[in-house]
């Protein structure tokens, strides 16, 4: 073993070494990871938002010269600056209008002049508004309007709608007329769009294939799923009683249990002829039925009430939402007459139960269910059952009568309490109960609409009566009468197999075991052929949407193979263009050699074009999967040839405040809303830490209170900065009743969570200063106060500065405490005073954030990065001021 | 009704009095002292401005007492005496209704109203409100200035060269002082208060039973006044489950990236090193939460989807015969934003980590090296089990600020309220309810409302638990390498 010689004794002891080392070199490995992992995690954070923010630093604007006609720009001819300031509806227009002038032929159709005028928002010439409106001697003369474009022309603009590829093809071009529009034959030149266009064409046909095969694969699970059902159905036939139980209690379990108590009671009432249990259970649901009525008719009668004062003020104060108001109380008083009658009815049902026979009860039950109750699977496969399909049929076909025969008898006393409620309320409410009238009128329409159901079910039953009669063969009666029972119940909509149903099949075996298999056997095949109609309408669909997959797949594929066909381009296909004499014309058909186009902007003139002088612009995104159309890129490229569109910095992001369109849309009302928050921080945050923290450390003697104040301070530092939020919406906003959204609101509440974080540092500015200081001090006879103030605090100053400026950075960043005190409202003009509308940085990140336009989000990273160079600022002063300032001793 | 003080000339004429006679009882006091001086230097036990400041303290201290009593409760008092004899209109409604009038009338009174449709009732009682309130303020304002004038004459009268006058106004400053550090007291009192206050109201209306063991979460109250069966479910666990969920996830990314950083830099790095990383994990730390939340919308959020699809995709392909997809990624979800929440904790862990690390006596490492332990050995079996409770001390911590955190999760978890075992799908957090419940118009008596607060209590309750905890165990190590 100790073969080597060296320091080791052993080769296991070697071993055990490196193994240390191998661990040694492995564990510093893990932390040069989490360190890597954590600098790589802030690399991306300031990476994909700086990258996003970068756009929103430039904008594209629209520079064209318009004359300021009098009568558009000040119509009133007063030139008060006002009046023009708030006009730019009026400069808008001018500028759309010198639009159309420079595209004649859009401003033609109707629908191209909108698309021409969508290049500007229309309140993009208020910054023109407000200087003509300085100057109102400009009036009448020429100036170059400088007007942002819009959001989506400015995506598009900086690449960020569409990967673009532009070409000047080697060959000669030579237009030709084609039909409306115009050919364009060069050889070869087409050979670079036409790629494109394939490429796409490739990317669909795999789209489609895969959702072929995804289509083929659900079918396959649907089969699966018809089989399956196909075998339980099958299975049926031989299973025992407690499989049958146990399926039939299965589908029961779904739905509401009240109701299903309810048919479940009717079940066993129907087969024992005793309802004792079912009119208690009527009874229970009934009773909670009229009582939810009653409490919501009181509800709706108040408030009614309230409306009719409403509108009574509102009369008398003209204002224009009494009709408003009458029409609420109307509505109001309408639903509270209802609920009553409603309530009543119950009542009488459930008081009238015990005296009825049994095939009455189930009838009102079945009022309350909103289903007849009845097995009418019986009728479906009541061979098995040996009764017959014809007996069976016909007394289902009672019990569906009677159902139906309760149904409109309820409906017709329905209408009749109505009429005495309105009776009753005649005299003191007249409006009321002419409301009630045309209620009843529609309850007698609900009375008809039941009638026709009986009428067909007595239908039905005088049909299966004569096929009785007739005594003919008698399997073809069974058929017939099965045949019937599917007709009667497709027409009213019956569940077969549902759950009410189950309940009541189930309710019927409790009472009598004799036909109970059969019975509960015939349910489960009832709900097992439910079961696979499902699937076969879903098996339908899936082939559909197969089919119509496969057929594109085929097209796409067909196209493919002709390498040199000539594709149709739709909306769904790159968009190819073609610039040529000073015109653009947008492809529609297109081969390597020849393209057949429409015409966006007419080119000068025709016939044969050198190579080099004409180009095409392929747009990789489809029309239809962008805002911008090719006729809006056809023209901003047309004026940014002309130098009319340019790029300019984006000065507007510190100067506007927020608005509805992002190229409008700046920081200015938010960077003074968290200037105001920041100054209230400041003022009330700053003095009571400080002063806090001179008297704990200095002054206050060790007691219970004094320790108490120490752990709530640093608890209050661990307090999620959210209820800070809700204290300020509790206390500020409910208690005192300050205005929401304001920033003395929104600076108290940061003050309260700026506070612990002040203290804590100026605790620890004032303890880093030696005793000896403080016992110099006292020791020439100062008090303990002049040695704090004139000594001790000067000394500690850098630090408490430090402290209370890395503690408002923090507070400059908070955004969930603001949310809560309503500051998240739509501010257009920098807050004036404390108590104004504002808003704060941070949360105007998190608003924009949330807005769906793609044009948002680049204006979002912006103001980001403005947060944080405030942020970086702050703190860099911070450490700027410690090195500076700071003593060591 | 600070608005009203600030807003009120009268009131800013009082206060700008007042101050005009604290500073000129300073200068008066001033000059007598100095003549005290003049007459008999010897006796004068305290400097002249001392006594000036003692004049000024003593004019402005009780007027400013209650200047600001009356701006707290002084429009309150006139109402409560407007409303003693409000007309029989107002008196007879039910108790809901007749607040609402009061309500209405409250804001009438305040110029605030926005409602268009004062009935004669309320506009009477507004008007006896505005008029009870001028009283109030002239009481106040006149009361101020009454007290400010006799403060200070009776500070002047007192003047005497033998006037301990320093040693008052040192009182008064240790008074002072006091007062500030109540603040924090206050300020948690408050909390406590309110949440507690409104909690109880929304237990009023909804079980305390369903709310912290109901498995159903839709805070809806009808949007329609006659819409029917549409209160809402209350039912707090999910929202806790949630909470848990991306906490844990957040902590998976945080503890251990936070404890190797915080085990490098405490025993690896070199000073300069140590120099260059700390800042830039203080950088980590300064981040805004809103900017963390936009960086997870942006990025992260649909990384994770993308990566969710593709997991999906290669299970479907390992799993024949499952139909329908196993992970179903969806745009937000609980995974995006757990990862970023760790990225934000990372710094906290690591700072904690590292101060708890350096507080473990050197003695220890030194024995431990010279017994022949390699660095790593001596980490993992001496320094980390010796600072294990200052670790679990600062996870602990970094956890109750994870569950706190609000704007990571309202941007990037989701609003489903749902119980789930996927990282993949959106789950909602208490912080995410809060902001959603109380963003917008609120009033404060709909349960809708006051559930916020109840989740807000218990959010307040939980962190609370968790400091206390931490930081009863940092003392208890701290003291012991003492």
């Amino acid at each position: 073993m100790n073969s080597s010689g060296g320091i080791q004794a052993s080769e296991a002891a070697a071993r055990r070494l490196r193994r240390r080392y191998r661990e040694e070199r492995r564990f510093r490995a893990y932390g040069v990871g989490a360190i890597l992992i954590a600098v790589l995690a802030l690399a991306a954070l300031l990476v994909s938002v700086g990258a996003e923010a970068f756009s929103a630093f430039t904008r594209y604007e629209l520079r064209i010269p318009v004359t300021l006609e009098a009568a558009v720009v000040d119509p009133t001819g007063a030139r008060d600056p006002q009046t023009i300031s708030s006009n730019s509806a009026g400069f808008t227009q001018l500028v759309r209008g010198e639009l159309d002038s420079r595209f004649p032929d859009a401003a033609a159709d109707r629908n191209l002049k909108r698309q021409l005028a969508r290049l500007i928002s229309s309140l993009a010439t208020k910054k023109l508004a407000h200087e003509i409106a300085r100057h109102p001697d400009r009036i009448g003369g020429e100036v170059v309007a400088h007007v942002p474009v819009s959001d989506t022309v400015d995506l598009y603009l900086k690449g960020l709608v569409s990967k673009e590829q532009l070409a000047r093809p080697a060959a000669a071009a030579r237009l030709s007329l084609a039909g409306e529009g115009l050919a364009v034959d060069a050889a070869g030149g087409f050979a670079g769009p036409y790629k494109a266009v394939t490429a796409a064409l490739s990317a669909e046909l795999a789209v489609r294939t895969a959702a072929v095969d995804a289509s083929t694969e659900a079918m396959n699970g649907v089969g699966a799923r018809i089989r399956e059902t196909e075998t339980r159905r099958n299975d049926l036939a031989s299973a025992d009683m407690s499989v049958l139980r146990a399926g039939v209690e299965a589908i029961a379990a779904e739905g509401d249990p009240d109701m299903l108590a309810i048919a479940r009671a009717a079940g066993l009432a129907a087969q024992t002829g005793r309802g004792d249990d079912l009119v208690a259970r009527l009874s229970a649901e009934l009773d909670r039925l009229a009582t939810v009525a009653e409490r919501e008719s009181g509800d709706l009668e108040t408030k009614a009430e309230r409306y009719v004062q409403k509108h009574e003020e509102a009369v008398k104060a003209g204002a224009p939402n009494a009709q408003t108001r009458q029409i609420q109380a109307r509505t109001a008083y309408l639903a509270a007459d209802r609920r009553a009658v409603d309530a009543q009815r119950y009542r009488e049902i459930a008081a009238s139960l015990p005296q009825q026979p049994v095939d009455r009860q189930i009838a009102l039950a079945s009022l309350v269910t909103g289903a007849a109750l009845k097995p009418l699977a019986d009728v479906l496969v009541a061979p098995d059952a040996g009764l017959g399909r014809l007996p069976a049929a016909l007394a289902v076909n009672a019990v569906e009568q009677a159902a139906a025969r309760a149904q409109v008898e309820d409906a017709a006393r329905r209408a009749e309490l109505i009429a005495q409620r309105a009776d009753r309320l005649r005299p003191a409410f007249p409006d009321r109960a002419e409301a009630l009238k045309e209620a009843e009128d529609r309850m007698a329409s609900t009375e008809a609409r039941a009638d026709r159901n009986l009428q067909l079910l007595v239908d039905a039953g005088e049909r299966l009566s004569a096929l009785a009669a007739a005594d003919a063969n008698a399997a073809d009666a069974d058929a017939s009468a099965g045949a019937l029972g599917e007709e009667v119940a497709g027409q009213l909509g019956l569940d077969l197999g549902g759950p009410l149903a189950a309940a009541y099949t189930l309710g019927q075996s409790d009472g009598d075991e004799a036909d109970a298999d059969a019975r509960l056997r015939a349910l489960l095949v009832a709900h097992a052929d439910l079961d696979l109609t499902y699937a076969a309408r879903d098996m339908e669909r899936l082939t559909r949407k197969r089919d119509i997959d496969g057929r594109d797949m085929m097209r796409l594929q067909a196209i493919l193979d002709y390498p040199q066909a000539p594709i149709e381009l739709g909306e769904y296909l790159p968009s190819v263009l073609i610039e040529v004499n000073g015109g653009v014309l947008k492809v529609d058909r297109l081969s390597p050699d020849r393209a057949e186009t429409s015409v966006l902007i007419p080119v000068a003139s025709r016939g044969e074009v050198a190579s080099g002088q004409w180009r095409t612009r392929v747009l990789e995104t489809a029309e239809a999967d962008r805002l911008v159309t090719d006729r809006q890129v056809a023209w901003v490229n047309t004026l940014a040839a002309e130098g009319d569109i340019k790029r300019v910095l984006n000065t507007s992001l510190i100067t506007h405040s927020d608005s509805t369109y992002p190229e409008l849309a700046g920081l200015a009302a938010a960077l003074t809303g968290s200037a105001w928050i920041m100054l209230v921080t400041l003022v009330v945050s700053l003095p009571i830490g400080v002063m806090a923290a001179i008297y704990l450390e200095e002054f206050a003697p060790r007691n219970r209170l004094t320790d108490f104040i120490e752990v709530n301070i640093n608890n209050l530092a661990a307090v999620p900065s959210i209820v800070f939020g809700l204290l300020g919406a509790a206390v500020f906003i409910n208690f005192f009743g300050l205005p929401r959204s304001a920033p003395v609101v929104g600076g108290l509440v940061l003050s309260l969570l700026t506070l612990p974080t002040i203290i804590i540092a100026t605790r620890a500015a004032i303890g880093a200063v030696p005793p000896s200081i403080r016992e110099g001090a006292l020791a020439v006879g100062a008090s303990r106060a002049q040695a704090v103030f004139h000594h001790v605090l000067p000394l500690a100053a850098p630090g408490i500065l430090t402290g209370a400026i890395i503690g408002l950075a923090r507070a400059l960043g908070e955004t969930a405490p603001l949310l809560l005190i309503g500051m998240v409202a739509f501010v257009a003009e920098p807050p004036g005073d404390l108590f104004d509308s504002a808003t704060a940085l941070p949360v105007l990140v998190y608003k924009w954030s949330s807005s769906a336009e793609r044009a948002w989000q680049p204006m979002t990273s912006a103001a980001i990065i403005v947060l944080l160079l405030f942020m970086f600022a702050m703190n860099a002063l911070a450490v700027y001021l410690r090195r500076k300032l700071e003593r060591r001793w | 009704m600070f608005e009203q003080v600030a807003h009120s000339r009268l009131a800013l004429a009082a206060l700008a009095a007042v101050l005009v006679l604290a500073s000129a009882a300073f200068f008066l006091g001033r000059r007598r002292a100095l003549a005290f001086v003049q007459a008999e230097p010897r006796a004068v036990h305290s400097r002249p401005r001392y006594h000036g400041f003692l004049a000024a303290i003593w004019t402005l201290a009780p007027s400013l007492i209650v200047l600001l009593v009356y701006a707290v409760v002084g429009d309150n008092l006139a109402d409560t005496a407007a409303i003693q004899s409000a007309p029989a209109e107002i008196t007879a409604l039910p108790p809901l209704e007749a607040s609402l009038q009061v309500e209405a009338a409250r804001s009438l009174a305040s110029g605030t109203n926005i409602a268009d449709d004062a009935s004669p009732a309320v506009e009477s009682l507004a008007a006896s409100m505005s008029a009870n309130r001028g009283v109030a303020k002239m009481i106040g304002v006149g009361l101020a200035v009454v007290l400010a004038l006799g403060g200070g004459v009776f500070a002047l009268a007192r003047q005497s060269a033998a006037l301990r006058a320093r040693n008052k106004v040192e009182a008064a400053i240790e008074i002072i002082l006091l007062a500030c550090s109540g603040v924090a007291i206050a300020t948690t009192a408050g909390i406590i208060l309110s949440l507690i206050f409104e909690t109880l109201r929304f237990f009023d209306e909804v079980s305390p039973l369903e709310f912290f063991f109901g498995l159903k979460w839709s805070a809806q109250t009808s949007i329609r006044p006659d819409q029917i069966g549409a209160s809402g479910a209350f039912g707090a666990v999910p929202l806790i489950f949630g909470s848990v969920m991306i906490t844990f996830i957040a902590m998976l990314v945080a503890g251990p990236v936070g404890l190797f950083s915080a085990i490098y830099l405490s025993e690896y790095a070199s000073p300069g090193a140590r120099r260059i990383i700390k800042p830039v994990l203080e950088v980590l730390a300064g981040v805004p939460t809103v900017v963390y939340g936009f960086f997870a919308l942006l990025t992260v959020a649909p990384a994770v989807r993308a990566f969710g699809n593709w997991l999906n995709g290669v299970l479907m392909a390992l799993l024949p015969g499952v139909d329908g997809p196993i992970i179903d990624a969806q745009p937000t979800s609980a995974l995006a934003a757990g990862l970023v929440m760790g990225i934000m904790i990372i710094p906290f862990v690591s700072s904690l980590a590292d101060d708890v690390i350096n507080a473990a006596p050197q003695s220890l490492r030194d024995g431990a090296l010279a017994l022949g332990a390699t660095k790593s050995e001596t980490v993992k079996q001496v320094v980390l089990p010796a600072a294990l409770p200052g670790v679990v001390a600062a996870l602990l911590l970094a956890v109750s600020r994870a569950v706190g955190e609000t704007m990571i999760v309202v941007m990037a978890a989701g609003q489903r309220a749902q119980i789930t075992l996927n990282p993949f799908e959106d789950v909602t957090t208490i912080t995410v309810q809060i902001v959603d419940l109380l963003t917008g118009d609120t009033e404060f008596d709909s349960p809708k409302t006051l559930s916020a607060f109840a989740l807000g209590f218990s959010l307040f309750v939980l962190t609370l638990i968790f400091n206390i905890i931490a930081q009863r165990v940092v003392k208890a190590y701290r003291e012991r390498y003492e």
